[in-house]
């Protein structure tokens, strides 16, 4: 399946958290970083989450791309319990489903820009001619097409965050994430990768985003505030 | 699939990527893959390989005397072969004889003495092998005594006597004074039933009494076994059913020959359990089994090192490990990944590693006995060692790669995509785990080699009952030149006379074996009076000598007198025995005038000697009797001449006086004394300087290992040390600190080294001379050595540790 399913969770939604607690354990001190936290994102909505500092985003975030596990809630995912999936069926499901953006790019130095766009297609075993389209494409939707051979060091932020972004949409994932994709940028080339989210967005994605960045949060359907691990208010912008 | 394809180019550019780092990998890696090839390469050719230049190397058999006293695998006399090779025609398609056999050949102007056999005619037959050139021998050749003077040359000898000339086919040569028709060549491949020795030339066995006018009656005594047996089973014959067929006849032969036939049996050995002599099978397994297992121990070493190295890249690749997994990648995917790389830098280091292999075992096919036979070790790198290489390469690169692919595909993936160095507790443990497992390892090395380097030189010291400095030694022998036993008689004590009025000797005696040769003779005696117990064995040490030869030995009389000239055929027959001999008899009573009967006589003690080594330096107390040579006759003996200088200063001398009484007389093994005791020092020796030179490079890539591990804790607590000098801490305690956390390693790998040192010994104490296997200096240097260098490899980084600037340190994230 690499199309979009149908949103059939409860109320249609793509994704449904409930009661969502995490909490880190350290030298006996106990860090809540989410505690009970509801969320519904529908097929085609894009989200912006927003709040102060230290107040869980990336946490929420990793959740939702199953890089890390809830201490306690439910989340369902295209009609799926994952909350407490296997490490192989979450592999799989970060694979099918979820696309990543994150801040820092991670984009890998020793593969060219092509073949960090294959990567998640590789992990997919996918047929080489089905992965090579596919790659062309999602180059062509970034308008990075000129770059496929270069390799990520020879790029500029901009350029290497916008190869992120062809990387995380080239399987077709149910949902974006994106974890403040503009804050290692300058504000020119951030507005840039703003404008290829809401292009995207256009086309049918649906996008969950962090940002500190008021301006940005407007570039989104509906902001999430977090505050101290909860969701403080939604609003629809 | 192509994501391996995939893998294998990612892996191709992080092979090239680093070029200090793969150059770092592959030769570590290539010394360890190199020297188990070239162990392996010598364990192929001594013990695993097929016969080379035989058909169907796994028919053939070799056939043995047995006794009840335990010896299993006697000689055969020429009667008892004719037996078996016309009575077992049902089990084997053909059965031959064999035997080493010294000639002197006069190919060019002066005759040359070689290594040559005798062999049945049908030797060729059974074993398969056919000539380059001319013929082999025909079956006719193996009747009518006297009637073939023939020879085939050994592809060897076709060389080394003739050049290789391909006219030789036809030509006459003197063959120990007569002449004899060279009617073929074998090929290059074919070095008969022990191929670590080449015989330059064969002789069909009908040529015996022409070869050695005189020797004892080959041909008639049962008694005289000095000859091997090879057979080729029939197809579908077991080697089971070979051996009941000739347990049969042996019965059969107990009836016809009862007195030959006591207590004996025949047992039949498949060659590929054989080897070179299954006498030295255990010991050759059992020594083969120490070195692989030294240098399995040395690639391990190199495998930590690798395996530490690779982690330490594990580390700066956990972020592109963590992108890999958030993008959906399963474990098992980069783990394959991971390996693929390591496999390539593991082929890589198996091809340089063939390299030195290649290099090794042209060093080892260098090696030369001490001794008067053509020995080639003849090591290769064929086709069953080059799989060898390719599995221990494949297994290298799983030991290296698992531990840090292992590491790597689990990183804490949050913390690694913020882009955060991770915390790394459980990878540095692992580092340094590694760390104290190499350091036990080249203390085990280290102390085994310390070992073997004190064995050597307690065996070299040790009372070998005779004085080794100031003697030359050589060889000869006048009944190959066809002298008769009066003339040889006559030869020798003009030699004697010649040589003693010479104003640099001192003394001058001749035996027919120098002891710590690697041959010995043992006889059957009994003593009146002595009933010995059952299965006692009572064949003991015999040589014969010379009057004057324990004098130019410097072996001193404890009792009696030694032999004089008057000790001659016609006189009552006498002895000199060793201590030993006179303990095991006549323990507190006077052993000279005691009567002992060998050697078909009953023969008077005159002397008595004290007791040495003979056989082997770490054989136990051993009898030993000498007979007269004019009581006992030999015509080939060795000369001892006490000098007063450097011996090696008196050859010329030596064979300006040889060539005095005979021009053709060839002189063989012309060695010092000291020269001689080579033979019995090599396995000392080489275990010795093998294992040093082991142990050596086991400490210097422990050492880099400890030194890379250290360097990388030191660029990786940067800013820590930073951090800490910015608060004050001085450039002695920075230092202090890393040497502290360095040699905690060392040091408990040093603790754990010295008990596994401890169990080694225990296990080489049977190899050692004296089974001296706690010497305290070994147990307390090779430590000492190893947490000095340690310190060194430590404090070099620790030093530019406390170099850091902290301003520099704490700016840089
Ligand atoms: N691995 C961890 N171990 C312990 N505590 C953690 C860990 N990761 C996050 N936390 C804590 O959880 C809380 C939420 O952290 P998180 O990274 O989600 O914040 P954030 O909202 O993304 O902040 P920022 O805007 O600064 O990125 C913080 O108090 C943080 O200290
Ligand atoms: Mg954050």
């Amino acid at each position: 399946m690499d199309s979009n399913g149908p949103g059939n969770g409860q109320n249609g939604a793509l994704i449904t958290l409930s009661g969502i607690k995490k909490v880190f354990f350290t030298d006996e001190v106990e860090t809540h970083a989410l505690s009970d936290v509801h969320l519904d994102v529908k097929k085609g909505e894009y989200v912006a989450i927003s709040g102060p500092s230290g107040c869980g985003k990336t946490t929420l975030l990793s959740i939702l791309g199953l890089l890390d596990t809830p201490t306690d809630g439910e989340y369902v995912l295209d009609g799926e319990q994952v909350a407490r999936l296997s490490p192989m069926a979450r592999a799989r499901v970060r694979n099918r489903q979820i696309g990543f953006i994150f801040q820092a790019f991670n984009l890998i130095g020793d593969l060219t820009v092509a073949e960090n766009i294959e990567l998640p297609l590789t992990y997919r075993e996918m047929a080489a001619n089905e992965r090579r389209d596919r790659v062309a494409r999602a180059l062509e939707r970034v308008g990075m097409s000129h770059r496929a051979k270069h390799f990520p060091a020879q790029l500029s932020g901009g350029q290497q965050q916008r190869v992120a972004v062809a990387r995380a949409v080239a399987g077709d994932p149910a949902i974006l994430l994106a974890d403040e994709p503009t804050g290692n940028l300058d504000s020119k080339n951030g507005e840039a990768v703003m404008e290829l989210l809401s292009e995207l967005h256009q086309h049918g994605a649906t996008i969950c985003m962090v940002t500190h960045d008021s301006r940005y949060a407007h570039y989104a359907d509906r902001e999430v505030s977090l505050f101290d691990g909860r969701v403080a208010d939604a609003a629809v912008v | 699939m192509s994501s391996l394809r995939n893998d294998v180019r990612f892996g191709l550019r992080m092979f090239v990527k680093n070029p200090f780092f793969t150059a770092m990998v592959v030769g570590t890696l290539a010394i360890g893959i190199g020297l188990n090839t070239a162990v392996f390469s010598a364990i192929d050719a001594i013990l695993l390989r097929p016969l080379p230049g035989v058909e169907r190397p796994a028919e053939i058999v070799q056939l043995y005397r047995s006794y009840s006293s335990g010896m299993k695998f006697g000689s055969n006399s020429v009667p008892h072969y004719f037996d078996v090779r016309d009575r077992s025609t049902d089990v084997f398609t053909g059965a031959a004889l064999w035997s080493f056999e010294n000639l002197s050949v006069g190919a060019s102007e002066r005759p040359q003495r070689v290594f040559g056999q005798m062999v049945s005619a049908n030797y060729f037959s059974v074993l398969g092998a056919r000539a380059a050139l001319g013929r082999t021998f025909l079956p006719e050749e193996d009747t009518g005594r006297g009637a073939h003077a023939v020879a085939v040359l050994s592809d060897a000898g076709w060389h080394t006597l003739f050049g290789g000339d391909s006219t030789v086919v036809g030509r006459t040569v003197p063959v120990n004074g007569r002449s004899v028709v060279i009617v073929g060549v074998t090929r290059p491949e074919f070095r008969g039933v022990m191929p670590m020795v080449d015989p330059v030339l064969f002789m069909p066995l009908m040529q015996y009494d022409q070869v050695r006018p005189g020797r004892r009656a080959v041909f008639e005594r049962r008694g005289n076994n000095s000859h091997s047996i090879v057979a080729r089973l029939r197809p579908g014959v077991t080697p089971r059913r070979a051996q009941a067929r000739l347990t049969a006849l042996v019965e059969q032969l107990k009836t016809e020959y009862p007195d030959d036939y006591r207590d004996t049996g025949i047992n039949l050995v498949r060659q590929s359990d054989a080897g070179t002599h299954p006498i030295m099978r255990s010991a050759e397994v059992g020594l083969s089994a120490v070195i692989m297992a030294v240098v399995a121990v040395l690639l391990l070493i190199a495998c930590v090192n690798v395996a530490n190295l690779f982690l330490a890249r594990a580390r700066d690749r956990a972020r592109e490990m963590a992108v890999r997994l958030s993008l959906g990648a399963q474990r098992h995917a980069l783990l394959r990944q991971l390996l693929v790389e390591s496999l390539i830098f593991a082929l890589a280091a198996g091809v340089v590693g063939l390299l030195v292999a290649a290099w090794a075992i042209s060093l080892a096919n260098q090696i030369t006995l001490p001794m008067d036979i053509d020995f080639r070790p003849d090591l290769r790198l064929n086709p069953s060692v080059l799989a060898f290489t390719l599995l221990v390469t494949v297994v290298t690169a799983l030991i290296f790669g698992v531990a840090p692919a292992w590491q790597a595909t689990r990183p804490d993936l949050v913390p690694a995509l913020k882009g955060e160095a991770p915390a790394g507790q459980s990878r540095s443990r692992m580092r340094s785990g590694l760390v104290v497992a190499q350091m036990a390892l080249s203390i085990i090395l280290l102390v085994c080699a310390g070992l073997f380097l004190v064995n050597l030189k307690s065996a070299t010291t040790a009372n070998k009952g005779f004085i080794s400095e100031h003697r030359l030694t050589a060889s000869l022998d006048p009944g190959l030149q066809g002298y008769t036993r009066a003339q040889s008689e006559e030869f020798y004590r003009r030699l004697g006379e010649r040589l003693r009025a010479n104003p640099g000797v001192e003394a001058v005696g001749m035996v027919d074996q120098l002891p710590l040769g690697l041959g010995e003779n043992d006889r059957g005696v009994q003593i009146p009076g002595y009933v010995p117990a059952p299965n006692e064995n009572m064949s003991l040490f015999t040589g014969d000598a010379m009057p004057g030869y324990f004098d130019a030995m410097g072996m001193p009389i404890i009792a009696g007198r030694t032999f004089t000239a008057q000790d001659d055929s016609a006189a009552v027959p006498v002895l000199v025995i060793n201590q030993a001999f006179a303990d095991r008899f006549w323990r507190g009573q006077p052993a000279v005038g005691k009567i002992v009967h060998t050697a078909g006589k009953d023969r008077t003690v005159i002397g008595v000697v004290p007791t040495g080594k003979y056989f082997r330096l770490g054989e136990d107390p051993s009898p030993f009797m000498w007979m007269a040579v004019a009581q006992h006759w030999n015509s080939g003996l060795t000369v001892v001449v006490h000098v007063k200088a450097d011996p090696t200063a008196f050859i010329p001398t030596l064979r300006a006086e040889v060539r005095a009484l005979d021009a053709n007389m060839p002189l063989t093994s012309v060695k010092t004394l000291d020269q001689h005791l080579g033979i019995a020092l090599l396995p000392a020796r080489l275990a010795g300087t093998v294992l040093g030179v082991f142990g050596l490079i086991g400490l210097l890539l422990a050492s880099v290992g400890v030194y890379g591990v250290m360097s990388y804790s030191v660029t990786q607590r940067t800013r820590e040390i930073g951090i800490r000098m910015a608060i004050g801490a001085s450039q002695s305690q920075v230092v202090t600190l890393i040497m502290r956390q360095g040699l905690t390693l060392v040091l408990i790998g040093v603790a754990i080294g010295m008990a596994g040192a401890f169990g080694a010994s225990r296990l080489l104490k049977s190899v050692l001379y004296g089974g001296q296997s706690l010497d305290p200096l070994t147990f307390s240097l090779v430590p000492l050595l190893l947490v000095g260098v340690a310190a060194l490899a430590t404090w070099i980084p620790s030093k530019r540790a406390a170099q850091v600037d902290p301003m520099h340190a704490l700016r840089y994230d």
